[in-house]
């Protein structure tokens, strides 16, 4: 079983619906850079506004994190994304390092 | 006048709290006041104020409250004349800055509840709470999932950190007499009579009615 993650995000009753969901894909096109199995498991979807949240919508998206598989296993997408954003970080500080002393 | 104790038990009251769930968290001030109102009158020393899952519950996955928990908390402390306020904290669900927000409130006590093999995710949140000046109590939950010997290794954990009342709480239902008397007696020998002075005591959830299904009693050392 990989690692899977539902995130929950409340949204106005008048939300754009087709501006988040693209919204959403850009983003895990951003995230896929460094970490390659970061990937939605469905469209994200859209409840209708409730009274019970104030009167506004939800929107759900789901997640699956498969690892690279370097030195955990693939279903460790938890530890491994974390590896990954942190390489990341230390590659961006890196760059940034460089173009000072440059 | 409160009546005064006639046994060395404590009582805290968690029907604001817990009872929560069965309300869907849709607890008022009015019924919070009322409630305590008469639980300070009945001489309960400790009544739990809280989303039923615990500071910062109120969510999508949680449920949301009907009422921010910190306008209830304010209420409760208003009302009561004797009792102290207590709130629970499930580290991952509350915070330490909601426990602030609490203690501004007016919670006297937090009671904070890991998983019985989880209590290293409790000492930032002890920490805070006895640099706030509150009263502590933790629990370890679901006690039926791990052996007595290594529960009080659990508590020891938490005591170390600045629990001032470490008990074990039977979630599931699931521990005969003779097993939740080996874990209290365990937990009284491995964590008990350390400073400033623990406390210990089990709760069984199915000793419980439904919408008042949590309560606990602590005896003192």
């Amino acid at each position: 079983m990989i690692m899977r993650d539902t995130v929950f995000c409340m949204i106005g009753p008048d939300a754009d619906q087709a501006a988040i969901t693209r919204s959403v894909h850009d983003m895990v096109a951003e995230v896929q850079l460094y970490v390659p199995g970061y990937t939605l498991r469905a469209e994200p979807q859209f409840d209708d506004p409730r009274a019970a949240w104030r009167g506004n919508g939800r929107v759900a998206i789901f997640l699956e994190v498969k690892g690279n598989g370097d030195y955990l296993p693939p279903y460790a997408g938890n530890l491994d994304i974390m590896a990954a954003a942190a390489a990341r970080v230390g590659e961006l500080m890196a760059a940034q390092l460089q173009a000072v002393s440059a | 006048m409160r009546p005064a104790f006639a046994h060395d038990v404590r009582l805290v009251d968690t029907t604001l709290r817990d009872g929560s769930h069965a309300m869907a968290h849709q607890f008022t001030e009015q019924q919070v006041r009322d409630t305590v109102r008469a639980l300070d009158r009945a001489g309960v020393e400790v009544i739990e104020v809280t989303h039923g899952d615990g500071l910062g519950g109120s969510s999508f996955n949680y449920g949301f409250s009907d009422t921010d928990e910190l306008t209830l908390i304010a209420a409760a402390r208003d009302e009561a004349s004797q009792a102290k306020i207590a709130v629970l904290l499930v580290p991952g669900i509350g915070t330490v800055e909601d426990l602030r927000r609490a203690r501004d409130a007016g919670a006297d006590m937090v009671r904070v509840a890991t998983h019985c093999t989880e209590a290293d995710v409790s000492p930032q949140h002890f920490e805070a709470a006895r640099d706030l000046g509150m009263q502590t109590a933790g629990f370890l939950m679901m006690a039926h999932r791990t052996p007595p010997e290594d529960l009080a290794k659990q508590a020891r954990i938490m005591v170390d950190a600045g629990c001032q009342c470490p008990y074990v709480t039977d979630s599931a239902g699931a521990l005969l007499m003779h097993e939740a008397r080996a874990r209290f007696e365990a937990l009284g020998a491995g964590a008990g009579n350390s400073p400033p002075s623990a406390t210990r005591c089990l709760r069984t959830t199915s000793c419980a009615a439904a919408g008042r299904r949590g309560w606990s009693a602590a005896r003192r050392t």
